[in-house]
């Protein structure tokens, strides 16, 4: 290997001393003492400036020898002279090979697979230009020496080294070998289109999915931004453009509902929220906010639901007409027979002298006032479920109010020589707040079911004041209800069996439990089944309001 | 004996009423629509009309308050009678003067009887 440094030397520097000793001639006597102590002078500074080189080219040298980038210095006719260890190795020759070689006929470069033509390649535009120019990974430059060695991709660093007349004198080209960022860089662009390509998979599949979604879908980041709606959506909405924004949508519900707040409270509360019931234009909505959280703290954005519920508001409403005018309907000729049926009994009697025919009329009567509860039951449903039943709470005395039960279930009990007992170790009033005929309601349910079902012994009812409401027990020693119809007890038509078919007393639809649980719990009470044993009985309890 | 005027339009609950009545040996006067019931009011002067509410050309509300308005008619006893149990119609019916408002099906004669009476002793 030739030394920068000696390079430069020979470049500059000797020539330059050797040129200022040889210009400067003699001079005589005294003039030659003063002209020896000037040249010893210039000699010593010569000397130090030398030592000083020295030291300056070893640094460089040692700098040069063991710099990771290979490194070459060029002359003016492109020859290599300077070669350094690592790009000896890069280039996969010796630098005895590659010294005097020029550097365009040594080494071809290329960009990818194409080979760089003379005047494009960087020494000689560097030369040519002065400037200095940088080829980096992405400009995909190769080199490949022509005797032997492979073809790398490289990165590298050219400058020209310019003379003390300012000419171009030479060209330093510093390179790395970037085969291994290259092979990265490969990868990760591999890794990121595959990634690409599951996450386009993956929109795809949610945008299908969203798409075909029969409710109106929308996701809303935290800054108020659309990122995805589908045509559900806007269909429901009535949004006529291809990208509508938030506001338009707040705008379509202003000021029925504030939608954005209500965003924001599904935001904070960080729990889904369901808006029911609301008007837009023509239609009924039901919306349901819920919030994307990525962590316990983070969350993104909100998804917001749209489903059209006119149809089934506009069912639901023809239902309770239909209830309403087939009862008022039904109610009407039932009148007229359970009218006459008592009217031919109280004032015909003596006239009907054959017993069968007595007893049919009878049989009407009896099933006209059947068909009338059974018609109620459906109504009084309907409305409770409805919360269309007004509830008129006053304080009355429980005590007194199960004993007049009593008195109109008395016969029932009589006639199948069962007892009725009222268990209370209160003497007094005890005042609840509730309604009276409702709560009636519930005691004649309830100890009409515990007499149907009760063949020996009888019916004990028990108040147990508690600090702020009074438990209602209702004790019977009857048959007891099996397990399998225990979860049954206070649904709508809790038909399941024939026992349970069969448990309301005098009424048929099996809806007797779930009218009392509507109307216990409309007066702010709790009704269940206390306890039940087969053929040993069942105590049912409710809880009202105890009066102030 | 009271006079008792029933305004159904229902055949056969008008029949019915006319019946009960008149076993109980009132004198009964019927009607079977609001017009013809409020001229019935003013000639046969009822103690007491039994007034359904659910009617062709003019509801019982509508009758009702036309009896209340007329000073021949205002001081007779309305009892409403229907099968449709809504409370709206209830609190309109009392609003307007009535004495009270039954549910048809839920009145069998001898009740009917016991709620008339009230009214005409």
């Amino acid at each position: 290997m030739v030394s920068f440094w000696s390079y430069w030397e020979n470049l500059n520097f000797k020539k330059a001393a050797g040129k200022k000793i040889q210009e400067n001639p003699v001079k005589p006597n005294n003039e030659l003492e003063e002209a020896k102590k000037a040249l010893a002078s210039v000699l010593q500074d010569s000397k130090r400036l030398e030592e000083k080189l020295r030291e300056e080219r070893d640094r460089a040298n040692a700098i040069i020898t063991f710099m990771a980038e290979g490194l070459l210095v060029m002359d003016r006719d492109y020859k290599i002279v300077i070669i350094n260890p690592v790009a000896e190795k890069l280039l996969g020759v010796s630098a005895s090979l590659a010294i005097g070689q020029k550097w365009s006929d040594f080494v071809t470069t290329y960009i990818g697979e194409k080979e760089i033509p003379f005047e494009e390649r960087t020494a000689i535009k560097t030369f040519q230009s002065g400037k200095t120019l940088i080829t980096t990974i992405e400009d995909n430059h190769y080199y490949k020496a022509r005797y032997g060695g492979r073809k790398f991709p490289v990165a590298s660093f050219t400058s020209s080294l310019i003379d003390k007349e300012g000419r171009v004198s030479g060209v330093v080209k510093v390179f790395r070998d970037v085969t291994h960022e290259k092979q990265e860089k490969e990868i990760i662009k591999k890794t990121v289109e595959e990634r690409t390509l599951q996450v386009r998979q993956e929109q795809a599949k949610l945008t299908a999915s969203i798409q075909s979604l029969p409710v109106g879908f929308m996701i809303i980041d935290r800054d108020e931004n659309i990122l995805a709606i589908n045509a559900v959506a806007k269909k429901i909405l009535d949004l006529k453009n291809e990208d509508p924004t938030s506001r338009q949508i707040c705008e379509k519900f202003t000021p029925v509902l504030d939608l954005r707040k209500m965003q924001e409270k599904s935001l904070a509360d960080k729990k889904a929220l369901e808006l029911k019931d609301i008007a837009l234009g023509k239609k009924v909505l039901r919306i349901l906010l819920s919030p994307i959280s990525l962590s316990a703290e983070e969350i993104i954005g909100s998804v917001i639901l749209f489903e059209d519920v006119t149809e089934a508001k506009i069912l639901e409403r023809s239902k309770d007409e239909f209830f309403s005018i087939a009862s008022h309907e039904l109610r009407t000729p039932l009148t007229a027979i359970r009218g006459n049926t008592a009217l031919i009994q109280q004032y015909f009697s003596d006239i009907l002298k054959d017993s069968t025919l007595k007893e049919m009329i009878l049989d009407i009567h009896d099933s006209s006032i059947r068909l009338i509860q059974i018609v109620n039951d459906f109504l009084n449903v309907s409305r409770l479920e409805q919360g269309r039943i007004e509830f008129v709470n006053e304080e009355f005395d429980i005590r007194e109010l199960v004993l007049e039960v009593f008195k109109e279930l008395e016969f029932t009990a009589h006639e199948k020589n069962l007892f009725l007992k009222f268990d209370s170790e209160q003497r007094n009033a005890v005042k609840v707040y509730a309604d009276r005929d409702r709560t009636k309601e519930v005691l004649i349910n309830l100890i009409g079911n515990s007499l149907k079902f009760t063949d020996q012994g009888g019916v004990t009812v028990s108040i147990l004041p508690n600090p702020n409401f009074l438990k209602i027990a209702i004790i019977d020693s009857g048959r007891g209800i099996p397990v399998k119809n225990q979860s049954l007890l206070f649904h709508k038509f809790q038909q399941a069996s024939e026992q349970i078919l069969t448990r309301d007393f005098t009424r048929g639809t099996g809806l007797g439990l779930y009218i009392s649980k509507l109307l216990i719990e409309g007066m702010e009470g709790k009704i269940w089944l206390e306890n039940t044993e087969e053929g040993k009985g069942s105590t049912f309890s409710f809880t009202l309001p105890l009066a102030n | 004996m009271s006079k008792i005027l029933i305004i159904e339009d229902d055949p056969y609950v008008r029949k019915l009423y006319e019946r009960i009545f008149s076993f109980q040996k009132h004198e009964v006067s019927i009607a079977a629509d609001g017009p013809e019931g409020l001229e019935l009011a003013r000639t046969f002067k009822p103690t007491i009309i039994l007034l359904d509410v659910m009617m062709p050309r003019m509801n019982g509300l509508e009758v009702l308050k036309k009896l209340k308005e007329d000073p021949a008619t205002s001081s007779i006893h309305v009892l409403m009678l229907t099968n449709f149990g809504e409370e709206s119609i209830i609190k309109q019916a009392m609003a307007s003067g009535a004495e009270g408002v039954l549910i048809k099906s839920d009145f069998p004669p001898d009740k009917l009887i016991v709620e008339v009476e009230k009214y005409i002793k």
